[in-house]
C-alpha cells in the first residue's frame, strides 16, 4: 500500500518508471480480472490495454489517494458493464455468454498464454450469473472490500454477500475435483 | 481448510502468463500517452500558471514558450517566411541566448544559455549556473556560494534534445491554436524582417504579443521580444527580451572552472553497479569485457576489468533515465572464446524460485525505493565454459556473402516451467544474451568467405534455444533456430539468404470482382505453412497492392490472408465488419531475370448453401449434435468459425443448414467433438445434449464439391460406439 501511494505520486508527476511498475505490477491481476468477468481474452486484453493508456493519459487529473488496484479494477469493470451493455443493445450475445476462451491464442497478437487452469477456472465462471461473477471476481481477485463492491454495483451489502456466498459455492462444486487436489 | 477457502485460494492463484512481445507494447503504448499527456498538459497550464504565478520558478520555462512558439508554427505552413526561419533555427549547431524578463512589479531577471552541440552547456540562472561538457557537469549555486562536480548526464540528455534546441519545443506534432505571425513590411528591411507574433489561448485567458527579428540572410531569428498576460488574473504582463547570437561559442565557456569564494563540495555519489569478473580458480580477470542488460532493454552498456578484475557501471541519475530489474550481466575473458560468465541480478521484492541455477553469489541489492537502484555491489562473475555458435551466410546458389550482419537471440527454458522462456519468466522483454544488438543479442559481422564466429555463448539452461539472424545489403533477412544442449561446444548454423529485388504488384478482387481492401498480403517461400514471412503489405482501398524487395526465388508466393480477422486492433465496429474469404495464394512465376511481377488474386465468396441431416442406424434423427465446418488445409480461424457460423448444431430433426459456406479446399463436416461458438442452447441444455449423444461415435464426412454447384445436401448415418467398434 505505501508503495502504492508512493507509485501514484511520482505518476502523477509524470515519472515514466512509476507507470511502468504500476503496470508490471498490476497487469497480471487486471487481465485475471478481465478475463474471469469477461470469457473472451480478446476483448479482457483490449480492455486492460485500454484502462493502462486511459491511466497514463489522465496522469495529472488523477484523484486517488488509496486502493490503487481497487481503482484499476473498478476500471476494468466499468469497461467490462459498458461492453456488456453495448452487446445487449445489439443483441447477438446474451449477458453470460458461456463461450469459452477463445483457441486461437497462440497467434503471436494474443497477449495471454492460455494454460488449463485458467481455462477451467474461466469455464467455471462463466456459468455464474453476471452479478455474482463480478463480486467474486472483485472481492478474491481484485482485493475490494463488499462495501466498495456493494457501491459499485449499486447493491445493499447484504445482497453483494450472498452474491458472493453463492458464487463461490457454486464455483466450488463446479471446480470440485481441481480444488481439492 | 473450509472449502470455500480452497475456491477463493484457487481462483487467486490460477496461473497467467503473457507474451512479453504484447507486454511491451501495451507498455509502450501506455508511456506514449503519459509523454502525450505531460506534454499536453504542460502546453495547456502548467507552464503558463507557473510563469504567472511564480516568478521564481521555472524561468526556463518562459524561454520555452518562446522558442516553441517560434518553431510551433511550422507544423502548419511550411511555405511561409517563418517556416524558412524554424527550419534555420533547427539547423542550427550552437547559439547563445540572453534572455531578460521583466515582471509586472518591475523586478528584473536575466539568464544566459549557451549551447553547442554535441557536448556543450552553460546556463545561468540567477541563482545557479550549470556547465556541462560532456564528461563532468559543474553546478555553481550562487546564493550560497557553494560549487558540486557530478557526472555528465549528456549522454541521457543531449544537447540537441535541450528544450532551447527542440524543433518543436514542447509542441511536439502539434499545431498551436491561436496563433498567428505575421510579417511587418513597413519595419522589414534589406537586412532585418520583422515579424508580429500573436498568440491567444481563449481557454486560460492568456495573450501574449510579440515581435521577432530575423536576419534575412541566415533566416535565424536574432531577438524576440514579448509580452505575456493573463485576463483573468489581470495583475499584469510579463515581458520577455531575448536577444541571439550565433557566432562560434569560445572552448572556455564550457571550461568547468570554479570561480574565486566558492566553496567546493564533495561530487554527487553517483549509482552505479560494481563486481568482480573472477576466472575458474577465482582469480580476478583483467582487461574483460562485462556487458549489461536491463529489463526493458532501455540501458545496453559494457565496460572493461580494470587490474583487480573489478567493474563498474555508472547509473543516470533516477530523474534523468531509470533503469529497471531484472539484470542479466555477461563478461568475456580478453582472449579466450571458450569462457564465459553470466548472471541474472532479480528484483529482490519479487524473487523466487526460477528452477534454473543462476550463476554467481547474492550481490548487495540496495534500493532507494521499489523503483530505482540505489546501488548493487558485490556482483562475482565467475568464469564458466561457453558456447560457439558459427556458420556461413551464402547465396542460393551457396556463395559466401560477406559483411552480413549475424545477430544471435538466446531463448532458454526454465527447467521446471515447461514451455515458459527463461528471460520473460525473470520478467525481461525479449531474449538478450547481453550482446552489442539493440535488444542485448550477441552480434557480429561475415568474412570474405561469409564465415561468421559468434563466442562466449553463455549456457543458460540444460536446453537453449537460440535464433540467428543474417542480414546483408541486397539480401532478404533470414532467420534459422537451434535447440541444443551444448553437447559439444560449437554449434553449426548456416543461414541461406535469398536476394532481395522483386516487385510483386497486384490486385485483390472477390470472383464478382469486388475489390478487397485492406487485407494483409505477404510474401512467403515454398508451400510451409509456418514459413517465414520476407515481406508484406496491405490492400489500398481499390484491392492494389505492392510488395519490394521480395526474395528472389523461383518458390516466390504471395498469399492473401482474408481467414483471419486483422482488423481487430481497429475497434469493434470495423472488426465485425470483417467479410471472411479462404486465403488465397498465387505462386509467382519467377522467370530469371525479371524482376517485376504483377499477380491478380481472386477471393473466392463463400456462399455455399449446405443443408446437413444427422440420424442414427435406426433413422431417428441425431439431435443438438454439434457438427463444424473445416476445411483440410485451409481451416478457416476459430473467429471465422464464430463470427461466420460455420459451427452449429442440428435442431430437433437431426438437421442444420450452414449459409455463406466457403468453398475450401477438402471441405468437410466435423461431425460430433466440434466447439460451438456462438451456442443457443444453455449451459444445461448443451451439458444435457452432451450425455444424451455421448453413445456416438464422432465422424468427418467430406463434402463432394462439383464446380458451378452452390447447394448441397449431406446426410450422414452416425454410428454408436458399439457399432463402430463391432464394425472394426
Amino acid at each position: 500500500m505505501l508503495e502504492d501511494k508512493m507509485l501514484i505520486w511520482k505518476f502523477k508527476l509524470g515519472e515514466e518508471a512509476a507507470l511502468a511498475r504500476i503496470y508490471e505490477k498490476y497487469k497480471n491481476d487486471l487481465l485475471r480480472i478481465a478475463a474471469g468477468l469477461l470469457n473472451r481474452t480478446s476483448a479482457a486484453e483490449d480492455i486492460v490495454h485500454d484502462v493502462f493508456v486511459t491511466l497514463a493519459q489522465s496522469a495529472d487529473k488523477l484523484k486517488l489517494n488509496g486502493n490503487l488496484k481497487g481503482y484499476l479494477a473498478t476500471c476494468v469493470v466499468n469497461r467490462v458493464r459498458n461492453s456488456n451493455r453495448a452487446r445487449n443493445r445489439r443483441q447477438d450475445v446474451s449477458l453470460d455468454e458461456t463461450e469459452p476462451v477463445m483457441s486461437d491464442s497462440d497467434k503471436p497478437e494474443r497477449w495471454i498464454v492460455r494454460n488449463e487452469k485458467l481455462d477451467m477456472l474461466n469455464a467455471a465462471m462463466a456459468q455464474l450469473p453476471y452479478a455474482q461473477r463480478e463480486v467474486v471476481i472483485l472481492h478474491v481477485q481484485g482485493g475490494m472490500k463488499f462495501r466498495a463492491i456493494a457501491e459499485s454495483q449499486n447493491a445493499s451489502i447484504n445482497t453483494v454477500q450472498s452474491r458472493y456466498r453463492y458464487g463461490i459455492d457454486k464455483l466450488r462444486s463446479l471446480l470440485n475435483s481441481e480444488v481439492e487436489r | 481448510m473450509r472449502s470455500a477457502e480452497k475456491t477463493e485460494k484457487f481462483i487467486k492463484n490460477v496461473p497467467l502468463e503473457t507474451k512479453s512481445q504484447r507486454d511491451k507494447e501495451v507498455l509502450d503504448d501506455a508511456l506514449r500517452a503519459l509523454q502525450e499527456a505531460k506534454t499536453h498538459a504542460q502546453r495547456q497550464r502548467n507552464i503558463w500558471k507557473t510563469i504567472m504565478k511564480s516568478k521564481m520558478t521555472k524561468l526556463a520555462a518562459a524561454a520555452v514558450i518562446i522558442l516553441a512558439v517560434l518553431i510551433g508554427i511550422g507544423t502548419f505552413d511550411r511555405t511561409s517566411a517563418w517556416a524558412q526561419v524554424i527550419k534555420a533555427f533547427s539547423e542550427v549547431n550552437q547559439f547563445h541566448l540572453k534572455s531578460t524578463k521583466i515582471f509586472p512589479d518591475g523586478t528584473e531577471k536575466y539568464e544566459e544559455y549557451w549551447l553547442r552541440k554535441p557536448d556543450g552547456l552553460r546556463e545561468e540562472h540567477s541563482q545557479r549556473i550549470i556547465i556541462d561538457n560532456g564528461k563532468e557537469r559543474l553546478t555553481l549555486n550562487r546564493d550560497n556560494k557553494e560549487a558540486q562536480f557530478e557526472d555528465s548526464i549528456l549522454e541521457y540528455r543531449p544537447v540537441s534534445d535541450h528544450y532551447m534546441f527542440e524543433h518543436i519545443g514542447i509542441f511536439r506534432g502539434e499545431e498551436m491554436e491561436g496563433l498567428t505571425v505575421k510579417q511587418v513590411k513597413d519595419q522589414s528591411d534589406g537586412t532585418t524582417s520583422v515579424f508580429r507574433l500573436d498568440y491567444k489561448n481563449s481557454f486560460l485567458q492568456n495573450t501574449y504579443q510579440g515581435k521577432a527579428w530575423v536576419d534575412n540572410q541566415t533566416m535565424l531569428p536574432t531577438r524576440i521580444k514579448l509580452q505575456l498576460q493573463n485576463k483573468q488574473k489581470d495583475d499584469g504582463a510579463i515581458s520577455f527580451d531575448e536577444i541571439l547570437d550565433y557566432s562560434p561559442i569560445p572552448d572556455d565557456v564550457f571550461e568547468p572552472v570554479i570561480p574565486d569564494g566558492y566553496t567546493l563540495l564533495p561530487p554527487k555519489r553517483t549509482q552505479a553497479i560494481s563486481g568482480k569478473v573472477v576466472d575458474d580458480e577465482g582469480a580476478p580477470v583483467q582487461d574483460a569485457t562485462v556487458y549489461l542488460t536491463d529489463k526493458w532493454l532501455r540501458f545496453l552498456r559494457n565496460v572493461e576489468t580494470d587490474g583487480a578484475g573489478e567493474f563498474v557501471f555508472k547509473l543516470p541519475p533516477s530523474e534523468v533515465h531509470w533503469v529497471g530489474l531484472p539484470l542479466f550481466l555477461r563478461a568475456v575473458p580478453p582472449n579466450d572464446p571458450g569462457r564465459v560468465a553470466w548472471t541474472i541480478i532479480e528484483d529482490p521484492a519479487k524473487k523466487k524460485d526460477q528452477g534454473v541455477a543462476i550463476p554467481g553469489q547474492t550481490p548487495r541489492v540496495e534500493m532507494k525505493d521499489p523503483l530505482f537502484i540505489q546501488c548493487i555491489s558485490g556482483i562475482v562473475l565467475q568464469m564458466e565454459s561457453a558456447g560457439t555458435i558459427s556458420g556461413r551466410i551464402t547465396d542460393t546458389q551457396g556463395n559466401p556473402i560477406s559483411g552480413a550482419e549475424v545477430k544471435v537471440e538466446g531463448r532458454a527454458y526454465a527447467a521446471r516451467i515447461q514451455g515458459m522462456p527463461l528471460f520473460p519468466e525473470f520478467g525481461f522483454i525479449g531474449d538478450p544474451l547481453g550482446g552489442d544488438g539493440p535488444r542485448g543479442e550477441l552480434t557480429t559481422r561475415t568474412d570474405e568467405q561469409g564465415r561468421y564466429k559468434v563466442t562466449n555463448v553463455p549456457k543458460l539452461s540444460k536446453r537453449n534455444w537460440y535464433k540467428v539472424v543474417a542480414s546483408a545489403p541486397g539480401f532478404s533477412a533470414n532467420e534459422k533456430r537451434i535447440s541444443t544442449t551444448w553437447t559439444s561446444d560449437v554449434e553449426q548454423v548456416d543461414v541461406q539468404l535469398y536476394h532481395a529485388g522483386i516487385t510483386v504488384s497486384g490486385t485483390l478482387m472477390d470472383n464478382y470482382g469486388r475489390a478487397l481492401g485492406m487485407r494483409e498480403i505477404r510474401a512467403h517461400i515454398g508451400d510451409e505453412a509456418g514459413s517465414r514471412i520476407f515481406c508484406s503489405t496491405q490492400t489500398d482501398e481499390k484491392g492494389y497492392f505492392t510488395l519490394r524487395d521480395c526474395p528472389v526465388s523461383p518458390r516466390l508466393q504471395v498469399r492473401a490472408m482474408l481467414a483471419q480477422n486483422t482488423w481487430f486492433h481497429l475497434g469493434k465496429e470495423k472488426r465485425s465488419s470483417y467479410t471472411y474469404y479462404p486465403n488465397v495464394i498465387v505462386p509467382v512465376n519467377y522467370r530469371e531475370g525479371t524482376m517485376q511481377y504483377d499477380v491478380k488474386m481472386v477471393a473466392e465468396k463463400p456462399e455455399f448453401t449446405i443443408e446437413l441431416e444427422v440420424k442414427n442406424t435406426e433413422g431417428k434423427p441425431v439431435v443438438h449434435y454439434p457438427i463444424e465446418l473445416q476445411g483440410t488445409s485451409s481451416t478457416p480461424s476459430a473467429e471465422w468459425q464464430k463470427d461466420g457460423r460455420l459451427t452449429q448444431r442440428t435442431d430437433t430433426e437431426g438437421r442444420c443448414k450452414f449459409t455463406e459456406a466457403p468453398n475450401l479446399e477438402g471441405l468437410r463436416f466435423v461431425v460430433g467433438r466440434a466447439h460451438i461458438f456462438n451456442d443457443a442452447l444453455s449451459k444445461e441444455d448443451a451439458a444435457k445434449a452432451k450425455s444424451e449423444n455421448a453413445a456416438y461415435q464422432w465422424t468427418i464426412v467430406p463434402v463432394d464439391v462439383k464446380p458451378g454447384q452452390k447447394e448441397y445436401r449431406v446426410e450422414v448415418t452416425l454410428l454408436t460406439i458399439e457399432e463402430s467398434n463391432a464394425k472394426q
